[in-house]
């Protein structure tokens, strides 16, 4: 069963606590103004700065490895975020 | 090249043996094709058994330039069964860890595996050429080595092997039952043999070279990302004796190596690194220039038939992490009783497949740890090099990501799947079957000394006992353990008389916990009692009557809880079984 595609709902966070969705939509949020404000040259670096925090935070190899398959899934070349 | 600092090349004269029809007249057990230090580690290795050999080394002197310069603890634990560990403690700069920088910025300290129990650094710097210097002098008598003498062809069957040597302007051939190819990384034999190596090639350019520089910094690892010295790539930095450094570093994927390699272009870029490290003051001159590329790559086998690949002659490994001459004497310590049991007639030539097997076993090991720090040094893609840098620039806040920064230098390989293990009990802590042995204080006969002095050219059986070792008195000595051992079990006692007196070479050590150290025929009694902490029985997770046995590698072969005397002679009966007739089938099955 792959946890992320439930949209957390049967996940479990190390704490067992998830997000809320006041919590999330600030988190999104906060996500888009830092990559706005480093712009598009730094985008990457911080994405991949902010991957390896996320990772240790999370201190749980199985979930990292099903996060990073399903980031890769699929994924699109961007037609919104050119 | 006459000498390098203190280093005096000595020069030596090719010498055709007596020969008839331009044959040589002496057949030899073992002739190992070249004569550096794999090639001499193995002849040491086999004369510790008795066997001689005879090196064909094609150069006059040992290597030039420093080449490889980090020995490991357990290729020193290696050199000290070969009778080479003083000369090379004398001489070597021993070291415990290292910095990373990013720019100039530390970002990790690192320290490699240490602790009080052990007797030796986790790692000395010294030259290859007095490596090899040292081996040379330690065969003095003891191997055949032949200067100048080039291997230019071969030929085998089931018996042995025909080799064709150009010596001097003569050519002679000479016949042997062994060949044992250490010659190195363009291994001629395994080219006329039409063997590659395969694996993982990587694609960055490194410029190698050793100057004088009289700097007070201490030995250690110095490795900087992105320095002003060489801004997008990497410098590694090595102190090594008499007052020699190595630098190394990446240009470019797309810039031109010869140029590079240019000694005005390499003394700037010294000049350039030196100048960041405010040593530029000092007095440096370059000695030695080379590049190299990182690959870790490997034979198939290592044995085909009457031949055993060892060192880089078998496989290649990245420099970081320093597995290369590492890797080689562990293949040396490896092959070298095997071998010496196969020529001595104690074991089935079968035996020679689990050197193939656990040494490559070893390389998928060391491969693995080589090229992580490899695509870290040198990143294949752009996925990897954002990673670095997001790594890299975390670091100094982040100490577990700092540790993405860490070179994983090497360590010794235990062999869990090896057909040589023996079925054996759970313990909790200790080295499992196939492992190497750890080390420990004690207190013996002499004063204090290491568990690891114990290993020698045989087989250990170490007894660990709970209460004390008592001496036998003074008029009741026993001999050749004739008398029962009052710290043992009769059965037991007697099961080991009957194993000492056997056909495998076999020593008994008994670690007790109080009394006096004495040695008596076959037995070693030490005492346990020279580490505060905790000691041997400790460390091996031996309760009272615990029994682990050791092969002459010091690679545990089994170990029991307790165990009496007929089901002991029961486990060194299946050892000597497997190694008289180690079922070839099984072992290539056994690990992978």
């Amino acid at each position: 069963m792959n946890r992320l595609l439930d949209g957390g709902q049967t996940g479990h966070a190390p704490t067992g606590v998830g997000l809320t969705d006041d919590e999330r939509d600030a988190l999104y949020r906060d996500c888009c103004l830092a990559m706005a404000e480093l712009g598009r040259e730094r985008e990457s670096l911080f994405l991949a700065r902010l991957t390896l925090l996320l990772m240790e935070r999370l201190g749980d190899a199985h979930a990292c490895r099903e996060a990073i398959a399903e980031a890769a899934r699929d994924c699109p070349l961007p037609s919104l975020a050119r | 090249m006459e000498r390098i600092g203190p280093f005096q090349y000595q020069r030596h004269e090719p010498r055709v043996p007596p020969c008839a029809n331009g044959r040589e007249t002496t057949r030899h057990r073992v002739v190992i094709a070249g004569g550096g230090p794999i090639g001499l580690a193995v002849a040491l290795a086999l004369a510790r058994w008795g066997v001689a050999s005879v090196v064909l080394e094609a150069d006059t002197t040992v290597c030039e330039g420093s080449r490889a310069i980090c020995i490991s603890r357990r290729s020193l634990e290696i050199l000290g069964q070969l009778g080479a560990l003083e000369a090379h403690l004398a001489k070597g700069l021993p070291w415990e860890g290292g910095r990373t920088f990013h720019g100039t910025d530390q970002i990790l300290h690192f320290t490699m595996p240490h602790d009080a129990r052990q007797k030796l650094p986790p790692m000395i710097n010294i030259q290859q050429y007095w490596i090899e210097q040292f081996l040379v002098d330690a065969a003095d008598r003891l191997v055949d080595i032949r200067w100048g003498s080039e291997l230019t062809g071969f030929n085998q069957d089931d018996d042995g092997v025909s080799l064709t040597v150009r010596a001097g302007g003569s050519e002679y051939t000479m016949q042997g039952d062994w060949l044992v190819a250490c010659d190195g990384g363009q291994s001629f034999v395994r080219k006329s043999l039409g063997l590659k190596l395969n694996g993982a090639a990587f694609e960055g350019k490194y410029v190698i070279a050793d100057f004088t520089l009289p700097s007070g910094y201490p030995a250690e690892r110095r490795a900087w990302f992105d320095p002003p010295s060489n801004p997008g790539s990497t410098v590694l930095m090595h102190k090594q004796p008499d007052d020699l450094w190595r630098i190394d570093y990446q240009i470019p994927d797309d810039a031109d190596l010869d140029e590079a390699l240019r000694p005005e272009n390499v003394s700037a870029f010294i000049e350039r690194h030196l100048q960041m490290l405010g040593e530029a003051h000092l007095p440096w001159e370059i000695v030695w220039i080379s590049a190299y590329r990182a690959g870790a790559m490997t034979l198939e086998r290592y044995r085909h038939g009457r031949i055993l690949f060892a060192g880089n002659a078998a496989h290649a490994m990245p420099i970081f992490g320093v597995r290369g001459l590492n890797s080689g004497f562990e293949d040396a310590h490896n092959l070298g009783w095997k071998l010496a049991s196969v020529v001595s007639g104690l074991a089935h030539e079968a035996l020679l497949d689990t050197y193939d097997t656990e040494r490559r076993h070893a390389f998928d090991v060391n491969a693995a740890s080589a090229i992580k720090s490899t695509e870290f040094m040198a990143p294949p893609s752009r996925g990897f090099s954002l990673m670095r840098e997001a790594a890299l620039t975390l670091a100094h806040r982040h100490r577990p990501i700092a540790q993405l920064a860490n070179p994983r230098q090497t360590t010794a390989i235990g062999y869990p799947d090896s057909a040589l293990n023996l079925a054996s009990d759970a313990f909790d802590v200790g080295p499992a079957p196939g492992d190497p042995p750890l080390e420990c204080p004690v207190r013996g006969p002499a004063g204090i000394g290491y568990l690891s002095d114990v290993l020698g050219a045989h087989w250990t059986v170490m007894v660990f006992l709970p209460g004390d070792s008592h001496a036998p008195s003074p008029g009741q000595a026993p001999r050749h353990g004739s008398l029962p051992d009052p710290a043992l079990d009769l059965t037991l006692d007697q099961a080991l008389g009957v194993l000492e007196r056997g056909p495998l070479p076999l020593r008994t050590v008994i670690v007790a916990q109080r009394g006096s150290p004495f040695r008596s025929g076959h037995r070693l009694h030490l005492i346990d009692d020279a580490q505060p902490d905790g000691g041997a029985a400790a460390l091996y997770g031996a309760r009272r009557g615990a029994i682990y046995l050791l092969r002459p590698d010091g690679h545990v072969a089994g170990r029991w809880r307790r165990i009496d005397g007929a089901r002991l002679r029961e486990a060194i009966d299946v050892a000597a079984v497997q190694v008289q007739s180690s079922r070839r089938e099984f072992d290539q099955g056994a690990v992978r």
